[in-house]
């Protein structure tokens, strides 16, 4: 489509530079387009001098000097009239060809125009969303060393439910850093939700061979644990499970995971303190005895302090980023995004804030 | 979509541009027809392909398209839909578009109407106009491409700068680049003539019109400018003497001296050589001005971008035409014959001394613009070159100037007696003196300087008025014949007494304000007053207003007999920046200009000026423009033969 639309117009204006240079017939040479304005001069005294415009002396002198000047006119050269086809060729060709190697070099074809009113609608939102991953299947494809892009498309893919196909970047990734625990684990994660929950044999290797690589790894010995679980090995599970917990820290994101399966497999959780940067212990006491409506709304209420306060303090990095991660937790990705842009900006070349946007970015709602 | 079709139809203009400025040149030179038919195809072609491109960018800020870097680099979504159209030409690469837009508009319009012309003169014309363009076009796609995307694209743009998001940016840019670009019409004329090797008859015709268009324009640009500096920037101050003024001073004063050397090449057939090369210079000079606006070298507002590669651009370009232009001329010029002769006391001669006046002082402004710079790149001390310089160099020049305007109208061409002329006007300089002497009597402690300007002005407007009155045969025909000869006054001679009047009206403008202005600073507390020139301000405290995309602080001042006036300091979110907006209370005899700025201990600061006649200086300025587009409009021809002793003048027809 914009193709054509090129097409048409370097056609165009081939068409009319033709024009001039293939039709025949040269003008009237210099010595004559000069008589001409002579006499127009002449003709025109003539008729203010009628009308009473000029004085008659005046006019007479002027007349006199036009004549004059017009004496002096000599004989012009003569022009050639003869359509030149060689030319015509040249420039016909010429300027489309130049035309088209030029913009080849400097625009940006196929890129499509992204007007904000059509961007901030679901749809519009959406189209961002798949834009995103489709150019960044794409820089993959043509750049496939790239440990990074694998991550990122993984969590991309991941996001739109293409579960085998996010395992599969993650596997790019091993093959990339081959001691990567992360990776490995990230591809049984998905491997197993693919499977809806069962272990099959990929997994289970990818899940040893990161406990081999760590054995002390935290997530490496839930996944482990979690194994013994899906394959009937409740009491093993459990034990690994508690195990975990009295190894890792009281704020450890996986506690949450370990936990979960712990419930799953009906056995007592232990008690442990949460601990969240944010909030005071005070709130988060108070929090513990709220209902899940009263907590959802006092967590809102201090995100909208601190955006507030954002608002007087836009240099607050850190701020942003607390923000940034509140909203993501909070499912609010424009929200996210805007403030993952705000901490961009102030630090543009940090990996990780590059990441978060991208990543907040592919959770923009999607239908 | 449309953004890409815009970068194309950019790079096409290009292209065509290089056609035009290479083929019509060489088939005028081996006297081929078609080749030299293709620069009028081309000079529209390249006109709709940058008017689409200028659309397409239009588009992009009215639609917050971010994936363009010039949009996401200026635009913001909150921004009025005023400054997004207007935000086009906010920032280099937009307003290097804009110039191009004017330079092809210019370009097609001399292919439209320029039949008259011969073929062989117009296709060099064109194909010059065209190597301008190609300069023009190249610059902007290889250095400075509005078109650049990212892609992904932000969601919101870094915002314009608001000193700029304010009406003035609607009129200021357009009118300044009209008129520089009007000038490169003149240079293309001028050079074709070169290359050439004569001037064709109706040469004079048309650069006379073109150069008095572009004329007009540049003094609306300037005129709009200062007033704009006057009321945005919180001081009162209406001109800077500030390199980047300067940059636009210096075309217009070489302008001034062409539009005065064409009538003369119009009118008597001679100084085409002289017309020929302030063509070639009043262009270098605006293309001079780019280069120090764009470059980097200065930064002040107008400088939105210093990236020294395209300041290297601008210079290689501006030495190119510059320098290849004034070779030709050497080569040239020694082969234009001279027209008719004149002697010392003439209209010409007159015109000659106004050339070499504004020549002058074109001079002194360059030298005051460029030392600073060529010292500061020589390692030397930073400079800074101020008004003392210019009152000290600039001003002297305008005296002789403003008395040989006032006399020059009053001598006949070829031949004529300077008694004459002087007698015609004692009575006027004798009541100028006069009107000088009353206004020291009458004020206390006035200063030199604006007492001479007034004395100037008196003169120069007096002696308009004698001219005018001599032309319509007052003193013969009684007012009511002299009103009906008025009317049918040739237009020419209509606009340049108008011009030259406007002239007087700004100089007392300018003697007034800065010679007697009265300000009061400081800090006031809501109740406090203020006398100033008659005037009565009661501050009654400020309040905090929301604007489109800023939150302003307004005062609020009482002022017997005029009302309240509120001037605001504007805080804009993005890009976070302050500006002030002063309320101005305008009379023909004087302005009251009053800002409130930050809170200081218990009361506000507070700047109160008193700046009498001020209006005048622009007031002047819009009849110097008008003056410029009443004799444009003034289709006779334009012949001048000596006037013989005509003993029996003619009776009006009746």
């Amino acid at each position: 489509m914009m193709f054509v639309a090129f097409g048409l117009l370097a056609a165009v204006v081939a068409i009319l530079l033709l024009r001039p240079l293939m039709r025949a017939g040269a003008g009237p040479d210099a010595a004559a387009a000069e008589r001409a304005v002579y006499r127009a001069q002449l003709a025109e005294l003539a008729a203010e001098a009628a009308n009473g415009q000029m004085p008659a002396a005046d006019a007479e002198n002027a007349r006199l000097e036009i004549e004059r000047r017009l004496l002096r006119v000599g004989a012009g050269r003569k022009l050639s009239g003869r359509p030149s086809l060689v030319l015509a060729f040249a420039v016909a060709l010429g300027v489309p060809a130049a035309a088209a190697l030029l913009y080849d070099e400097l625009g940006a074809p196929g890129l499509v125009d992204r007007p904000l009113a059509e961007r901030v609608t679901a749809q519009g939102q959406e189209d961002e969303t798949r834009r995103l991953v489709d150019a960044l299947e794409a820089r993959m494809k043509a750049a496939p060393d790239d440990p990074r892009g694998w991550a990122l498309l993984a969590r991309a893919r991941a996001a739109e439910g293409k579960l085998i196909e996010a395992a599969e970047a993650y596997e790019k990734v091993i093959v990339l850093i081959p001691d990567s625990v992360d990776a490995r684990l990230g591809a049984a994660e998905l491997r197993i939700a693919a499977a809806n929950g069962m272990v099959g044999p990929e997994a289970k290797a990818l899940i040893d061979q990161a406990l081999t690589l760590q054995p002390a790894n935290a997530a490496a010995r839930h996944f482990a644990a979690y194994a013994r679980f899906a394959n009937g090995d409740t009491a093993g599970a459990v034990a690994d499970w508690q195990a975990i917990l009295k190894d890792v820290a009281a704020d450890d994101p996986i506690r949450d995971a370990v936990t979960a399966g712990l419930r799953a497999a009906g056995a007592p959780v232990p008690e442990a303190a949460p601990v969240a940067p944010g909030p005071t212990a005070a709130d988060a006491a108070a929090a513990q005895a709220m209902s899940p409506d009263e907590r959802q709304s006092m967590i809102e209420g201090m995100v909208a302090r601190l955006a507030e306060r954002l608002k007087e303090q836009p240099g607050d990095l850190d701020g942003w980023l607390r923000l940034a991660r509140a909203y993501d937790v909070l499912g609010k990705a424009p929200e996210a995004v805007a403030a993952w842009e705000k901490a961009a900006a102030l630090k543009p070349d940090d990996a990780a804030i590059a990441e978060g946007l991208v990543a907040a970015r592919a959770r923009l709602p999607v239908k | 979509m449309i953004a890409e079709l815009g970068h194309f139809a950019l790079i096409l203009a290009f292209v065509v541009a290089l056609v035009q400025g290479i083929v019509p040149m060489a088939g005028a030179a081996r006297g081929h027809g078609p080749s030299m038919k293709l620069a009028d195809t081309a000079a529209v072609l390249q006109f709709l392909l940058v008017a689409g491109a200028f659309a397409a960018l239009v588009h992009a800020y009215v639609t917050s398209d971010f994936s363009l870097v010039n949009v996401y680099g200026n635009s913001h979504s909150l921004k009025p839909m005023l400054y997004k159209v207007t935000g086009v030409w906010g920032n280099h690469e937009g307003s290097l578009l804009l110039w191009a837009l004017m330079l092809t508009l210019f370009g097609a319009m001399v292919a439209l109407f320029g039949r008259n012309l011969p073929d062989g003169f117009r296709a060099r014309a064109l194909a010059v106009q065209g190597l301008v363009g190609v300069g023009f076009l190249a610059f902007m796609i290889f250095t400075s491409n509005p078109f650049a995307r990212i892609d992904p694209a932000p969601l919101e743009g870094n915002g314009l700068n608001p000193i700029l998001q304010d009406p003035g940016l609607a009129f200021h840019p357009p009118f300044l680049y009209a008129g520089y670009v009007g000038i490169s019409i003149a240079f293309s004329f001028a050079v074709a003539a070169l290359i050439e090797g004569r001037v064709p008859p109706s040469w004079a015709r048309w650069v006379r019109p073109w150069t008095l268009a572009a004329w007009s324009a540049l003094t609306i640009g300037i005129s709009g400018g200062s007033y704009w500096a006057y009321y945005e920037l919180g001081w009162g101050g209406f001109w800077f003497w500030d390199p980047v003024e300067n940059a636009s001073l210096m075309p217009w004063l070489a302008a001034t001296a062409l539009l005065h050397s064409a009538i003369v090449v119009e009118k008597r057939d001679t100084l085409k050589s002289w017309t020929i090369l302030l063509a070639i210079l009043a262009f270098s000079l605006s293309l001079l001005g780019t280069f120090l606006v764009r470059s980097g070298v200065l930064t002040s507002v107008h400088a939105f971008a210093s990236d020294p590669t395209r300041g290297f651009f601008i210079l290689i370009f501006l030495l190119a035409v510059t320098g290849g232009a004034l070779t030709l001329y050497a080569i040239r010029a020694p082969a234009l014959k001279a027209g008719g002769l004149f002697q010392t006391v003439s209209r010409e001669s007159s015109l000659v001394l106004n050339n070499l006046l504004l020549a002058t002082a074109t001079a002194t402004v360059l030298l005051g613009t460029l030392y600073p710079l060529i010292l500061d790149v020589l390692g030397g001390a930073k400079v800074s070159v101020g008004p003392p310089y210019y009152n000290a160099t600039f001003m002297p020049i305008m005296v002789p100037l403003i008395l040989a305007l006032g006399i020059g109208p009053l001598l006949p061409w070829k031949r004529g007696s300077l008694l004459t002329a002087l007698a015609k006007v004692k009575l006027v300089a004798a009541l100028a003196v006069l009107g000088g002497i009353a206004i020291v009597l009458a004020t206390t402690d006035a200063p030199v300087l604006a007492v001479l300007g007034f004395v100037l002005a008196f003169f120069l407007g007096g002696a308009v008025l004698v001219e005018l009155a001599q032309r319509v045969q007052l003193a013969k025909l009684g007012p009511m014949g002299a009103f009906r000869r008025l009317v049918t006054l040739p237009r020419g001679a209509m606009g340049m007494s108008l011009a030259h009047f406007g002239m007087a009206v700004s100089v007392i403008g300018i003697a007034a304000a800065t010679g007697f202005s009265q300000e009061h600073l400081g800090v006031m507390k809501a109740g406090d007053t203020v006398e100033i020139a008659g005037y009565s301000l009661t501050f009654q405290g400020v309040e905090d207003v929301p604007g489109p995309n800023y939150t302003a602080t307004r005062g609020r001042f009482e002022v017997e007999g005029v009302g309240t006036l509120s001037p605001e300091t504007r805080k804009f979110r993005a890009p976070p920046m302050e500006t002030t907006e002063a309320a101005i209370h305008s009379t023909p005899i004087g302005d009251l200009y009053v800002v409130v700025g930050e809170k200081t201990g218990p009361g506000y600061a507070t700047r109160i000026y008193w700046k009498p006649f001020v209006m005048w200086i622009w007031a002047g300025g819009i009849m110097m423009a008008f003056g410029g587009l009443v004799s444009l409009s003034d289709r006779r021809l334009r012949v001048g033969a000596p006037v013989r002793r005509a003993a029996a003048q003619a009776q009006p027809a009746e």
